[in-house]
């Protein structure tokens, strides 16, 4: 009898510490071992824009505070010696870029590089991150660059009186109703949204002038706002190298003085059971077709960056 | 009243007497410990490397839930079965006797860490190990079937894999049905191409 209970008494304690030991020493074992030993590819899909994003129960995606929120994970993270940030996007919203472009900069000031994979597209706002990181690799028929800025702006003001809508308003100031679309633009407020723009471009050509290693005044030559293919922007300079996502690790690895293959840590990837507990971004995308006719002021996709996506 | 190690130990060495004890004594709370111990534990050692924070809770949590809920709804068909062939028996007994089998999962455990520890043979190690209890589970299952409803071993092996059988059958005829409609869809396609 005593030896039967001494036999599961001691099995039970087998069981108990391998469990222990899985979930506690084994992660430090293997923090260890993978020390310094990894490389994160960080995902940047779509417009670019501030906020959550859409929300599920356990993750949230397409907003820039998930995004931020992984390069923090990042550059917390001991065993993560480089970054690679995969970019596949149009631009978006100015001050959305801009704060995550601040976020890489403070990673690479503490040390660690942040190196750009360009997907099909790294156009106006993805090239202002991409021009905040060490090195870019590109392929050769990505479509970037697109540096500059505009507002869009439609006056519908003769639709409106066509269709017997005459709005009224009661505002604070004179510029309260600026970019209104049911009058024009008055030659002040020209002047007022033209200084905003000229602003966020030296701005923005200040970043690529910086990240690039370029003075201003190549820069702004190349920033008319026109759109390169990996090629032309290899040979103006915005591109460092050609090459794919996983030539971007290699590069990345022989940066930091990895030996032979990284291993790979990728943020923002969801598992199966997150994808069960979160909204679709499809689902969301066809909300948004079907049931949200845009408005004249909204940002469209694949327009450049340097206004809040709606007004 | 036997000790609950005692017991567990007859498990492993002489089921039949430990089932025999189990079901004279019908402990369905001592069983619920058992699932609910062993659930934890063994998805605890599965999920160390695989998920971390939040969604390790998360997943124990489902683990568990469907952990009862596969205990719960397979006893519950095999008790129909088992009446339906004949045999007389507790469901609350059967529920318990099955319940004590759970304790088979945490002989995987141990595995799990040497696997760890040598990662070549790691796979092939857990894959062994859970093949052996899979095995040795069904074996007790058969085996609770018959003490609980004094079945011969013949019957209860049906009444364990009967359930098995039947939604084998409903997954063949379904996939059956769903290429015929399919194939009759397409023909009409092809037969009456849509205009646009």
């Amino acid at each position: 009898m005593m030896r039967k209970k001494m036999i599961m008494v001691l099995f039970s304690i087998i069981v108990l510490v391998s469990v222990a030991m899985l979930t506690f020493a084994n992660k430090s074992i293997d923090k260890k071992m993978s020390a310094g030993n990894k490389i994160a590819v960080v995902y940047v899909d779509g417009t670019i824009t501030g906020g959550h994003g859409a929300s599920g129960l356990l993750s949230e995606s397409g907003g820039t505070d998930s995004l931020i929120k992984q390069l923090h994970e990042a550059s917390d993270d001991a065993s993560i010696k480089g970054i690679v940030l995969r970019i596949n996007s149009p631009g978006g919203s100015s001050t959305a870029t801009e704060e995550v472009g601040e976020e890489i900069k403070k990673i690479r000031a503490k040390g660690k590089p942040v190196v750009t994979s360009m997907g099909d597209m790294a156009a106006s706002g993805g090239y202002w991150l991409a021009a905040c990181t060490d090195k870019i690799y590109a392929n050769p028929t990505t479509l970037t660059g697109s540096i500059g800025v505009y507002m869009p702006y439609s006056n519908w003001e003769e639709l409106y009186k066509k269709i017997g809508i005459r709005q009224e308003k009661i505002k604070s100031g004179v510029h309260k109703d600026i970019l209104s679309n049911d009058r024009p633009m008055t030659e002040e407020e020209r002047v007022i949204l033209q200084t905003m723009v000229d602003e966020i471009y030296q701005g923005f050509v200040e970043v690529v002038a910086e990240g690039r290693h370029l003075d201003i005044e190549t820069v702004k030559k190349i920033a008319d706002g026109r759109v390169y293919t990996g090629k032309q922007a290899k040979e103006l300079g915005l591109v460092d190298e050609m090459g794919n996502l996983y030539d971007a690790i290699d590069g990345t690895a022989q940066m930091v003085g990895i030996h032979g293959k990284p291993k790979i840590k990728e943020y923002g990837k969801n598992n199966p059971f997150s994808m069960l507990m979160s909204t679709s971004d499809k689902a969301e995308l066809l909300k948004t077709l079907l049931l949200n006719v845009p408005a004249e002021n909204d940002v469209k996709s694949v327009v450049p960056m340097a206004i809040p996506e709606k007004w | 009243m036997s000790s609950i190690l005692e017991t567990l130990y007859d498990l492993f060495a002489k089921p039949k007497e430990a089932f025999q004890v189990i079901v004279s004594e019908g402990r369905l709370s001592k069983a619920c410990q058992i699932v609910l111990f062993s659930t934890v534990i063994s998805s605890l050692a599965t999920y160390a490397n695989v998920f971390e924070g939040s969604s390790k809770g998360a997943i124990v949590f489902a683990q568990i839930v469907c952990s009862i809920l596969i205990w719960g709804f397979s006893v519950s068909i095999w008790h129909l079965l088992a009446e339906l062939i004949g045999g007389r028996g507790s469901v609350k007994r059967l529920l318990t006797a099955i319940g004590f089998t759970y304790f088979l999962q945490l002989l995987v455990v141990p595995i799990y860490l040497i696997a760890n520890f040598f990662p070549t043979v790691g796979f092939l190690l857990i894959m062994i190990a859970t093949l052996i209890v899979a095995v040795w589970s069904i074996v007790l299952g058969i085996l609770a079937i018959c003490e609980v409803y004094q079945l011969s071993g013949g019957k209860a092996t049906l009444v364990y894999f009967l359930p098995v059988l039947i939604f084998v059958g409903i997954f063949i005829v379904m996939i059956f049905t769903a290429s015929a409609f399919f194939m009759s869809a397409a023909s009409d396609i092809i037969a009456n191409p849509p205009q646009f």
